[in-house]
């Protein structure tokens, strides 16, 4: 499978008023079109800012970002990687730019300079792939925030993007909403081989993924399948992450001297890996 | 002394087209002391609920009276009240606004009234209650400060007027794990060593399982449960028809029943779960 | 639940006014304005008047809802029939003392009256027929058209700030019940007290408000935002055989209401 993302060798540092701070280093990283990737740390690990560097949003001060081919650092592809890798961002409200939800829809493909007429077939297209149907002409103030990051995420597909990253999409949601949102991006990596990359700070979101990322101090901690990054309970721990609730618990029966597998996350897992 | 709901009914914009029943027949107490967690989705009326408690919104019908104050009455003291019962609303560092640590915190202590000395008291001793260095902190813009530090200036600006009941609408919503725990920690060393009466409002059960006394769940303006943790979480199927969830330990000891397995199903922690299944396993002489 | 009343509110409809272009109503109601400000006559107030009544009826808008749109202004228009009554010169047709109401006055105060009522009639016919969408998308052309140099931004400018405007006041409900809850007092009767308590409400306000245009920026800059230049309009204004009529009536209007004049 091809490599859609290509990282190689990224520094990104800052300065404030009294100091330099590194935020990414040695960063090496490639994601293959089709993954769901999840990035996970807690917060100032540097996700964030590694996700603003996939759509060209941050340069690199060392080392380069390829984007499908496209190097970041280069001007004349910035619009061309932008419509190819959609952002999705934490706040909910303040990605939403018009008084109805078609026309916040709409307005990625009228920066492109789409026709008009094709317009309206990808905004009718993304909003049923988002499952809001009908809701075309709501404005989005009335909307519950599960339903804000639905059109925020049928305003991104719209630009037929290769690449969906996701920048805590459901840290400001209530439990429906984070559920809404999370079917939604993975209907969209099964159904329609979407490239997600997903950055959260929720563990049961994060197992849901084919491969986790685990940023700490600006660097990539960890890189592997959810079985084996959430077996590592006492690392996670170390840098003040979680494991899903599963995983404590298979661990803390292994202790007792329980045989039963590492790398359990779910609750059916459980059910099985005990009544065996 | 407590806060008492009786037949407790709030409307918002009666008599027009906008008109919604949000509070219907509410009756509860929060007793001194009490640790309490009101559990409802969005929608399901907590936030209008809480707002009863002191003094923002006025019930419709019904009466709210705070250590035996009638909250509607004329002759009620409404910032008085607002001093003994704290409210930090969700994602309260959006409410900062001094030019530092310490005029912030100190706003709620100034708009009563008091002596310089003891504001500077009471800033010192609520900033030490979230753990912030008060000499670390008290110049400093409340702007240049990360999210958790900011919502623990925000805390503190409640805290610092020293209520007796102290209401949190979602104080872990958008923290990442290690926040979310700091917080937590913290609530519970208040509740613990200043006998506050906490009322904890969230969705998530696993939260809030451990510390509540006591669990009220709210559903489209009533309450359908006032109990312990364990007595509410055993009505799994009512909970989850409301879209309401227990605790994952919970939800596996009810999958292992339904397996035949004779176990317990309203425990509320890992350490719990890992009791039960260990005597269970013994019990049918699984082995390592 | 102020975030459910919209500004300048929308009734959804389907009447010729509905229908027609945002730039044609746009333009129509400044002729209208022309035409309203240069009667000067009572059978000029007359015809104005009946056409007025036609186009409220062709707009099928409840009669109540622009009603209310008057109300609020009462006050003024009780000051601006005062003032011509009773200042206008002429002969006098009722005197006591020193207040004297001539006929003038009478006639005056009437027509001023009228033009009020009149301006905030078509205006509100404005901004209940056409949504905001529609109104912007209008102004925006309209502006392009006459070569005003930042016609896109403009439109955006207020697009965004329609977007926001109801997300703002839940803000500042709020942030005013979290400071009231820490003692602040927004309903006392000292003027001072209440403008203490500014502070605590707007400065939270705009850093909110910042911190959005902040985030809003960088979202629209990831969904390729550059600009109007060579942007394109999922709904595309078009202008149709009803909008030429309706210009060419609205024309014809002025012109009837200055023939209609008492001199020049």
């Amino acid at each position: 499978m091809k490599d859609l993302i290509h990282i190689e060798g990224l520094l990104h540092k800052y300065q404030t008023a009294n100091e330099e701070i590194v935020a990414l280093k040695d960063i090496d990283l490639n994601i293959e079109e089709g993954e769901f990737v999840a990035i996970i740390g807690h917060n100032g690990s540097g996700k964030s800012t590694l996700a603003k560097h996939l759509n060209a949003l941050l340069l690199p001060d060392q080392g380069r970002v390829i984007v499908n081919g496209l190097d970041t650092k280069i001007k004349e592809h910035l619009w061309n990687i932008r419509q190819q890798v959609g952002m999705v961002f934490q706040n909910p409200d303040n990605q939403l730019v018009a008084t109805t939800v078609e026309e916040d829809v709409a307005f990625g493909p009228e920066n492109l300079g789409v026709d008009p007429a094709r317009i309206r077939l990808l905004v009718d297209e993304a909003l049923h792939g988002v499952g809001m149907d009908g809701f075309h002409l709501r404005a989005p103030h009335l909307l519950s925030g599960g339903q804000k990051q639905r059109v925020a995420i049928a305003g991104i597909i719209a630009m037929r993007p290769k690449i969906i990253v996701l920048d805590e999409p459901t840290a400001m949601l209530d439990p429906i909403g984070r559920r809404e949102v999370m079917e939604t991006v993975l209907k969209l990596n099964k159904q329609e081989g979407l490239t997600v990359v997903y950055i959260t700070h929720f563990m049961e979101e994060a197992a849901f993924a084919k491969r986790i990322v685990v940023m700490e101090k600006g660097q990539i901690a960890l890189d592997g399948a959810p079985e084996k990054i959430f077996s590592m309970v006492a690392e996670l721990k170390a840098m003040s992450l979680d494991v899903p609730p599963m995983t404590e618990l298979s661990h803390a029966l292994i202790d007792e001297g329980l045989s039963i597998p590492r790398e359990i996350t779910t609750i059916e897992e459980m059910v099985v890996a005990l009544c065996r | 002394m407590s806060i008492r709901l009786e037949d407790v009914s709030y409307t918002y914009l009666p008599n027009s087209p906008y008109e919604c029943n949000a509070l219907q027949n509410i009756d509860i107490q929060i007793e001194e002391g009490e640790f309490i967690g009101i559990i409802g989705h969005t929608g399901s009326g907590k936030s209008t609920l809480i707002q009863h408690f002191n003094g923002l919104l006025k019930p419709t019908t019904g009466r709210v009276t705070v250590d035996d104050i009638d909250l509607g009455s004329k002759s009620a003291d409404l910032r008085a009240i607002r001093q003994r019962v704290g409210m930090v609303f969700q994602y309260p560092e959006h409410q900062l606004f001094e030019e530092t640590v310490f005029e912030d915190i100190a706003y709620g202590p100034k708009n009563m009234g008091l002596s310089t000395e003891k504001i500077s008291s009471m800033v010192q001793k609520a900033m030490s209650t979230v753990n912030l260095d008060f000499e670390k902190y008290r110049y400093m813009s409340p702007f240049t400060l990360s999210g958790g530090e900011k919502r623990r200036v925000a805390i503190a600006g409640v805290l610092a007027m020293e209520p007796k009941y102290l209401i949190l609408d979602e104080p872990t919503a958008g923290l990442d794990p290690k926040g979310r725990n700091e917080i937590l920690v913290n609530i519970e060393q208040l509740h613990k060593k200043e006998k506050m009466a906490v009322v904890f409002v969230t969705h998530s059960m696993d939260d809030i399982a451990r510390l509540a006394d006591r669990l009220i769940v709210i559903n489209s303006g009533r309450i359908i449960f006032s109990d312990t943790p364990r007595k509410v979480f055993k009505e799994y199927e009512v909970l989850q028809k409301t879209g309401l969830d227990i605790p994952t330990v919970g939800r596996l000891m009810l999958e292992l029943q339904k397996k035949g397995w004779n176990v317990r199903n309203d425990l509320l922690t890992i350490e719990e779960a890992k009791n039960e299944i260990m005597k269970h396993a013994r019990e049918v002489g699984r082995n390592a | 639940m102020l975030k459910d009343i919209t500004i300048g509110q929308y009734i959804p409809g389907d009447s010729a006014l509905h229908k027609m272009d945002p730039r044609t109503k746009i333009i129509a109601v400044v002729v209208y304005m022309i035409g309203l400000f240069l009667a000067n006559t009572q059978s000029a107030y007359l015809f104005v008047t009946i056409f007025t009544a036609c186009i409220i009826i062709l707009s099928q808008v409840p009669l109540i809802m622009l009603i209310r749109g008057i109300k609020p202004l009462w006050i003024i228009l009780l000051l601006t029939l005062g003032l011509h009554i009773f200042m206008t010169e002429g002969i006098p047709i009722w005197q006591w003392g020193i207040l004297k109401i001539t006929a003038e006055g009478l006639k005056m105060g009437l027509f001023m009256v009228l033009r009020l009522i009149y301006l905030v009639l078509i205006t509100s016919l404005l901004t209940l027929t056409t949504t905001p969408i529609l109104l912007t998308d209008g102004i925006e052309n309209l502006l392009k058209r006459m070569f005003v140099p930042v016609a896109h931004e403009l439109a955006m400018m207020m697009t965004i700030a329609l977007r926001f405007i109801p997300t703002l006041i839940e803000e500042a409900e709020k942030i005013m019940k979290a400071q009231m809850a820490r003692g602040a007092d927004f309903e006392s009767k000292s003027l001072l007290a209440r403008a203490k308590s500014i502070v605590p409400l707007l400065v939270p306000l705009f850093l909110s408000a910042f911190r959005r245009a902040d985030d809003l920026a960088m979202a629209m800059e990831a969904r390729c935002y550059r600009g109007g230049e060579n942007r394109s309009r999922m709904k595309e204004l078009k202008l149709a055989a009803r909008d030429a009529i309706a210009i060419a009536i609205i024309l014809c209007f002025a012109a009837v209401s200055i023939l209609l004049r008492n001199g020049v």
